[in-house]
């Protein structure tokens, strides 16, 4: 389960609908708690693509270095990630299958002609099984 | 050389759940060799067996400087660095969404 907080749901909201029409993305930071992530905080990253940003998106590696950091000093972790589907489904995509991580939460938020819609959330079921992984995504309940 | 290694959640599974452990080396490839003999699978989990160089999905950071605009494994690190291992992460709609509801 994704238990996450009501001030995390909004900076969700607000920069999936910000970045419009190109994906926006963003870091999930708080604890694990046995099998559930418990997120206090979803800072925003920059999307690093330039060439097809409507499309996809690219973390900035310096972003996560300075937010996972901050993170860690104040005794939390990053444990997931989120980005948003410009008038697409807020399901996977087989672009975020191949580059995800296990043990993360990955949160997808769908926006449609620049409004909000809605957030569904997924963990892989397998570990960083590289190069071409097979793993599959299972939906992880948001409470 | 001690060096603080910062390790992501995927990996902390190798490392007892330890978020920071510490490795030795003179150069990014000898703390990845050092940490493997603490924690082993680290290693094949970092780097391309093929090639011996972080795999392309990784993002290996000495304090604020990513190594492949360094000199990648071979970058040197001195006592008190701080390793970073940053997962690459990206993804997106450009081949459709995944039917899995």
């Amino acid at each position: 389960m994704l238990v996450i907080s009501a001030q995390a749901v909004a900076k969700i909201i607000e920069e999936a609908q910000r970045a419009y029409p190109h994906e926006g993305c963003g870091m999930l930071v708080g604890r694990r708690e046995g099998e559930d992530f418990v997120v206090t905080e979803a800072p925003t990253a920059a999307n690093e693509n330039t060439d097809r940003p409507k499309v996809w998106y690219d973390l900035s590696p310096e972003d996560q270095l300075r937010i996972s950091r901050d993170a860690q000093k104040r005794g939390l972790d990053v444990i997931g990630y989120y980005h948003s589907h410009p008038d697409h489904p807020a399901a996977p995509s087989e672009g975020d299958r191949s580059r995800a991580f296990g043990s993360f939460v990955y949160v997808i938020a769908s926006v449609e002609k620049g409004k909000y819609k809605v957030m569904t959330a997924w963990t892989l079921d397998d570990e960083m099984a590289f190069p071409e992984h097979t793993a599959k995504f299972t939906r992880v309940e948001i409470k | 050389m001690a060096v603080k290694v910062r390790v992501p959640a995927p990996l902390q599974k190798l490392t007892g759940g330890q978020p920071e452990i510490q490795g030795a080396g003179a150069t990014v490839g000898d703390v990845i060799a050092s940490l493997d003999t603490k924690f082993p699978g680290v290693k094949d989990k970092l780097c391309d067996p093929a090639t011996g160089k972080v795999r392309r999905y990784l993002n290996v950071f000495v304090n604020d400087k990513d190594v492949r605009f360094l000199q990648g494994e071979a970058t040197p690190v001195k006592e008190g660095d701080e390793m970073s291992i940053v997962p690459a992460i990206a993804g997106g709609t450009e081949w459709g969404v995944l039917s899995i509801e």
